[in-house]
Formats: structure tokens, C-alpha cells, sequence
């Protein structure tokens, strides 16, 4: 699903260059549930934006993603290819204002798959499975954090993408309510086969996942 | 979901900056559309009205402009007076058969009633005058709503003119030492027929009186009423959207018998200036009467003929000319209103860039973002376009009467132009243009900065 090698983002600050994040081999096969790991500043960020073709590469031997070279595709193939494939959660602030939660998970099927009756009858049913049947015509607003991060998992998954990317998705929230998000997470991509990489601090989150990695691991391996 | 919703929505967000801006927009566009119709219905209403008037034949004082403005629309001061001759010679002479002439008809201007003039004139007015074509190109006549109108007609009128010349003889033979009575008009003379404009707005009706002003309302200082002379009201007119909705007419004897020493001009022969036409409204049948009749009378010393159809297309272009700067300033007012739609939307795109990051981070392309922010600049001046529209139509149905007060211009405010669908267009079209800075700067937006956790 994800093959890297010899990964290296730097940016230029002043005359000084910024290394903000280097991999020597990373390998993920499909349908995998990763965690990974690392302290502030090392780069989690600035990989998973590389996986998703938000952030290209200074350096690269090797950045596959469910088959396809990043390395060789142009920003808007890019762009369609994460709308088609790659369903993204942040740590906050996910959703857009002016839109309640049907109509937030929706905006990921319009700049995905399409937006039409089959995406919104997947939309009723994912935010159903969260638990958010009576909040579907609410806006973010008007959501607990929990349920914010809950419609925004939806809309990450309404393209039945290939791969899941969550970075911190769990914020501070508390334990028991965040780790029922990430559970019901864990169950759809499974179900449906979906590889998962999510950025987490929290050990016990990690612990729900197959497997962990840490970024500072990941730098000089060969 | 769609692009367009997604415009719409973040319209909504920003519901008082959109507003304002629309309101911009529709300020501007409002005041091209009053302006073009306002432009409009003065070219329609100088051109419709003059219609029945295929030329006028007047006093050499004065322009052939302020001829036509004064009898067609009841503008200005009546240049002067025409001898009794020369409306001989258009209903008898060699001229009038080649013309072959249908009407020729007398008026007589000095007095006004509560701001209206009054026009002496004979009975052929309401059995002759052709005020112009209706769509079917049948001839519009001066039609009564209520009641009958009065009766003096060319002959009655040519004898009447007769006596008064006898008289004027017989006064100058003596000296003026007799005092020389005029004989009274009869009663059924001392009528008017009045405009449903002067009905209206002097709320009369049928048999109430009419005094005489000798003067205009706004020399009222110098002005004197003709207490002897006060006619009933026996006939108002059927409506007719022009000038002749705020005329009163009266027989010519009654308009003559007045009191009317002061207006007779030093050095002119007192007995043929007795009867005091004003002007000559003629129609006739030839091809090109109006130039024909010009020409005749271009070497003439009496009387000169002017055609309002030349005369008000002169007029137009002038004020065309005139209107340039107002019309520059209009389209500047549109202008800067799309200038403040590029500097609001602008200045939302900080704000929105995390917005324009997330959708983004979904996979929209940069284009989809161009299209969006396009999109709501379009939409604005669309709504604004509009609405503009609709605020001068409205404006139009309040003002119009003022208009037509101060202008004599009656604007109809349910007169939808298709001008005013390229109005719209054309906003549309500016509010494109308003719409590329800020679009770009959109979907210049990086989405990588943008994402991270809000601080
Ligand atoms: N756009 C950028 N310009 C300059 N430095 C950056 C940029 N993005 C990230 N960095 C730097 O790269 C490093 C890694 O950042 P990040 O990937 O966000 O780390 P993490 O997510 O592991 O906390 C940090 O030191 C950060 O300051
Ligand atoms: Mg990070």
C-alpha cells in the first residue's frame, strides 16, 4: 500500500536548511492499521502530507501510494488522486462552517468520487454508524468535539478510500469518548478493507493498533 | 453538493459583508438603469408627443426650439404673436392646397390656472387635431372622459377677428375718447376643456371655475386674475401620458376678450395684433410638409414654421451631450461598487485559508477553488444587478411624479427595458472581473501551512 525510500522533506529558513522529516524505508501493506509515533518536531506532520501529495518530497528514491508513483504526478493529479483515495482527519478544526454534518461529509464525496444519490446514501449510513442520525443537519457549531471528529472520520471515509490518514484525531479529548471514535474507526477500515496510519501521543490508542512505528526509527534505517 | 451550493454557502457565512457589497452593486447598477430610463422615457415621450404636431408655425422671435417647447410641452414663454394674416393665408392660400393641409389650427398662450396654461384656440382642436398614431396606426384624437366640449370654431373665430379689427378701427378713428364697450361673450363661451393631469391635481370637475391668471404662476407678484373672464369646466380629456394632460382650453374669443393691453409690444399695429395667436398647429397631407413649410417661410419676416420632430431631435443629442458627464459619473458609481466587491472578497481570503486548505486536503483542485470564489463574486453582482433593477423601478413609481413636475417627463415606472437584462449582464460581467484577484489569491492558497492545529 505505501512503499518509501530514502524520503526527505527540508526547508529553507534563511540561509540555513531544515530537515523536517526523513525516512530510509517505510513499507505498509493493505488493509494495515498503523500508529505512528514519534515526539513533536520530528516530522509526522510533514510525512503523512507526503503520502498524501499535499507536501512534495526534497528528496525521494521511492514514494508509492496504493500503487501509484507520487513522485511522477502533477499537483492536480495529485489533488484528484487524495479526492479519490485518501480520506484525511486532522487534530481540530475539520469541519467547514457554513455546512452541517451531512453536508460536510458530502463535500468529501464532491471533490472525490462525485457527489450523487449512491454517496449520499453511504453519508446517512456512515453518520448513522457513528451514532450521529439526529445530527445530521446540525453545524459544527453546534457539535461537541467528539461528534466533530466523528463526522469528520465519515467524510474521510465516504470515498471508500484505500487508505486512512489521521493525524492526532484524538486531540485532548477524554480517553473513553476518543477512544470510542478511533474503535468504530478501526471497525469500518477494517471492514472494508482500508489501511490506516495515524499519528497518535497516546500509548493506549497505539495500543488498539496492529502495529507501531516511530518516526526516529524510521531515519537511518537503510 | 455541488460548486454553485458551495458559493452560496459561504455567501451566507459572510451574510453582512455580502450584503453590503450587493447593496453596492444595486446602488450602482440602480442608478444606470434610472438613468437609461429616465433617458429613455425622455427620448419617448419628446418624440410620441410630437406626434400630432407635423409643424408649428409661429412668431420669428425666438428659436424654432422654444416654439416647439412652449406649444408642444408648455415650456418656457411663448416667443410672441403671428399675424392674423398668415393663419388666413394657411387656410386659403396657394400654399395650403400644394401642402394639402388638414388642419390649421389657432393658439393663444399668456394665462395660466393654478400653475396650468391656458390655450385659447378653436373647436377644431378636439374634432381635427390628430395627437398622434395608436399601434394600429389608426389616428389618437383629443378624447373627453367626461362631458362635452365647447363650440368656436374657424369661422366663428375668423368673424369674431373681423369685429375685433372693425372695433379696433373705430377706437383708433376717434381718438380713444368714446369709451367702447365690447359686446359680452355669450355664456356658453365661457368654457373650458381641461387635462386629466390639471382635473387631477386642482381636484376639478365638471362645472367648477376656472379664473384666469394673466402670467405665470411663479410671477405671481406680477400676475393679475381676470375675475370677468372665469370659465366653467365643461369637459375633462381622456388621459393622454403627455403635455396635453396639463392644458386647459378655452374658445379663442374668450382668451382674446381678456384684458390684455400690457401684452400688446410697442410698435406693432394694435389692430392686427389684437388677436394674439401664439402659434399654428399644422397638419397636412404632402410627403415632407414640415420642409416644405420650413423653406416657405425661411425667408419670411411674419412668421417662421418649425418641425418638432427636427427641432426635439436637435434637442436630444444636445442634451445627450449634456448628460455625458452624469452618465461618466453613473457608470463610475458601477464601477467602484465592483471595486468594492474585489476589495471585500479579497480581504476574506485570509480568513479562509484554512477553509480553502481543507477542501483541498479533499482533493479540490485548484481550479474548483477559482470557480468557487468566481462564483460568489458573480453572484453578488448578479443579486446586486438585479436588484438595482428592481430599486430604480421603484424609485420610479415614487419619483415620478416629481419627475414630471420639474420635467414635464412622465416616467412610467412599469416600462422594463431589455437594456436592463444587459444591465444585468454587464454587472455580471464586472463582477467577474471583481472576482479574479480574490480567486487567485485563493487558489494560490498552500495547503500544507494551513492545516495545522489552530493556535
Ligand atoms: N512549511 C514549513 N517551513 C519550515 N519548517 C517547517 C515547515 N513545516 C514543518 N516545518 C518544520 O519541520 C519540523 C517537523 O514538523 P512536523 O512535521 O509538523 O512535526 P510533527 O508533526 O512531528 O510535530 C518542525 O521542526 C517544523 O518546524
Ligand atoms: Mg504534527
Amino acid at each position: 500500500m505505501i512503499e518509501i525510500e530514502q524520503l526527505a522533506k527540508t526547508y529553507r529558513r534563511g540561509d540555513q536548511l531544515v530537515t523536517a522529516c526523513t525516512v530510509g524505508h517505510l513499507s505498509i501493506g493493505r488493509g494495515e492499521q498503523v500508529a505512528l509515533l514519534g515526539q513533536s518536531g520530528l516530522g509526522k506532520t510533514t510525512l503523512l502530507n507526503m503520502i498524501a501529495g499535499i507536501v512534495r518530497p526534497s528528496q525521494v528514491r521511492k514514494l508509492l501510494v496504493a500503487d501509484q508513483d507520487l513522485t511522477a504526478m502533477s499537483e492536480s493529479a495529485r489533488d484528484r488522486f487524495r479526492g479519490r483515495h485518501v480520506g484525511i482527519v486532522f487534530q481540530t478544526f475539520n469541519l467547514l462552517m457554513p455546512f452541517d454534518s451531512l453536508e460536510n461529509v458530502m463535500l468529501g464525496a464532491l471533490f472525490g468520487q462525485g457527489s450523487n444519490q449512491h454517496t449520499r446514501e453511504r453519508a446517512e449510513e456512515l453518520l448513522r454508524r457513528v451514532g450521529l442520525a439526529d445530527r445530521m443537519h446540525h453545524l459544527p457549531g453546534e457539535l461537541s468535539v467528539g461528534q466533530v471528529q466523528r463526522v469528520a472520520m465519515c467524510r474521510a471515509l465516504i470515498n471508500e478510500p484505500q487508505l486512512i490518514l489521521a493525524d492526532e484525531p484524538l486531540g485532548n479529548q477524554d480517553r473513553k469518548t476518543g477512544g470510542e471514535v478511533l474503535r468504530l474507526l478501526l471497525e469500518i477500515a477494517g471492514e472494508e478493507d482500508c489501511t490506516v496510519v495515524m499519528v497518535t501521543h497516546d500509548p493506549e490508542s497505539a495500543a488498539m493498533m496492529q502495529r507501531q512505528i516511530d518516526l526516529a526509527d524510521l531515519r537511518q534505517a537503510s | 453538493m455541488n460548486l454553485f451550493r458551495v458559493s452560496l454557502r459561504n455567501l451566507r457565512l459572510r451574510l453582512l459583508s455580502t450584503s453590503l457589497t450587493t447593496l453596492s452593486i444595486a446602488v450602482g447598477a440602480g442608478m444606470v438603469a434610472a438613468l437609461w430610463l429616465l433617458i429613455a422615457e425622455t427620448e419617448k415621450r419628446y418624440t410620441t408627443n410630437t406626434q400630432g404636431y407635423r409643424a408649428i408655425i409661429g412668431p420669428k422671435e425666438g428659436s424654432p426650439l422654444s416654439l416647439v417647447l412652449s406649444t408642444v410641452f408648455n415650456l418656457g414663454i411663448e416667443p410672441g404673436v403671428v399675424p392674423l394674416s398668415v393663419y388666413k393665408e394657411l387656410h386659403e392660400g396657394d400654399l395650403a392646397r400644394r401642402l394639402g393641409l388638414v388642419y390649421a389650427i389657432p393658439q393663444a398662450r399668456g394665462d395660466t390656472f393654478g400653475g396650468f396654461p391656458i390655450i385659447g384656440t378653436t373647436s377644431e382642436m378636439f374634432t381635427e387635431f390628430r395627437r398622434g398614431k395608436d399601434e394600429f396606426g389608426e389616428y389618437r384624437m383629443l378624447d373627453l372622459a367626461e362631458g362635452e366640449a365647447w363650440t368656436f370654431d374657424h369661422a366663428e373665430f375668423l368673424a369674431f377677428a373681423e369685429h375685433l379689427a372693425e372695433h379696433a378701427a373705430e377706437v383708433a378713428a376717434d381718438g380713444g375718447e368714446h369709451n367702447h364697450e365690447h359686446e359680452p361673450l355669450p355664456d356658453e363661451h365661457m368654457a373650458a376643456v381641461i387635462g386629466s393631469a390639471v382635473a387631477d391635481r386642482l381636484g376639478l370637475e365638471l362645472g367648477s371655475e376656472i379664473v384666469p391668471v394673466h402670467g405665470r404662476a411663479d410671477e405671481a407678484v406680477v400676475a393679475h386674475k381676470h375675475e370677468d373672464s372665469a370659465c366653467r369646466v365643461v369637459a375633462i380629456m381622456a388621459e393622454t401620458g403627455g403635455p396635453l394632460d396639463r392644458s386647459i382650453f378655452i374658445p379663442m374669443d374668450v382668451f382674446m376678450s381678456m384684458d390684455k393691453h400690457d401684452a400688446i409690444r410697442p410698435g406693432q399695429d394694435a389692430a392686427s395684433d389684437s388677436v394674439l395667436i401664439s402659434a399654428i398647429i399644422v397638419e397636412a397631407r404632402a410627403r415632407l410638409a414640415e420642409f416644405h413649410l420650413r423653406n416657405a417661410f425661411q425667408t419670411r419676416t411674419d412668421a417662421q414654421a418649425a418641425s418638432p420632430s427636427i427641432e426635439m431631435r436637435q434637442l436630444l443629442e444636445m442634451v445627450g451631450d449634456a448628460t455625458m458627464v452624469l452618465r461618466v459619473t453613473v457608470y463610475l458609481v458601477l464601477f467602484v461598487a465592483g471595486i468594492s466587491v474585489m476589495v471585500a472578497l479579497y480581504n476574506t481570503m485570509n480568513e479562509r485559508r484554512r477553509e480553502i486548505a481543507i477542501m483541498r486536503s479533499l482533493g479540490a483542485r485548484r481550479h474548483q477553488i477559482l470557480r468557487i470564489i468566481l462564483q460568489e463574486a458573480l453572484l453578488i453582482a448578479f443579486l446586486g444587478g438585479g436588484l438595482g433593477v428592481l430599486l430604480c423601478h421603484v424609485s420610479a413609481y415614487f419619483f415620478a411624479p416629481l419627475v414630471s413636475d420639474i420635467s414635464g417627463v412622465m416616467v412610467d415606472w412599469r416600462a422594463f427595458s431589455v437594456d436592463e437584462l444587459w444591465l444585468i449582464l454587464g454587472t455580471c460581467v464586472l463582477g467577474g472581473f471583481a472576482g479574479i484577484l480574490p480567486a487567485i489569491k485563493g487558489s494560490l492558497v498552500e495547503v500544507a501551512d494551513n492545516l495545522g492545529p489552530v493556535s
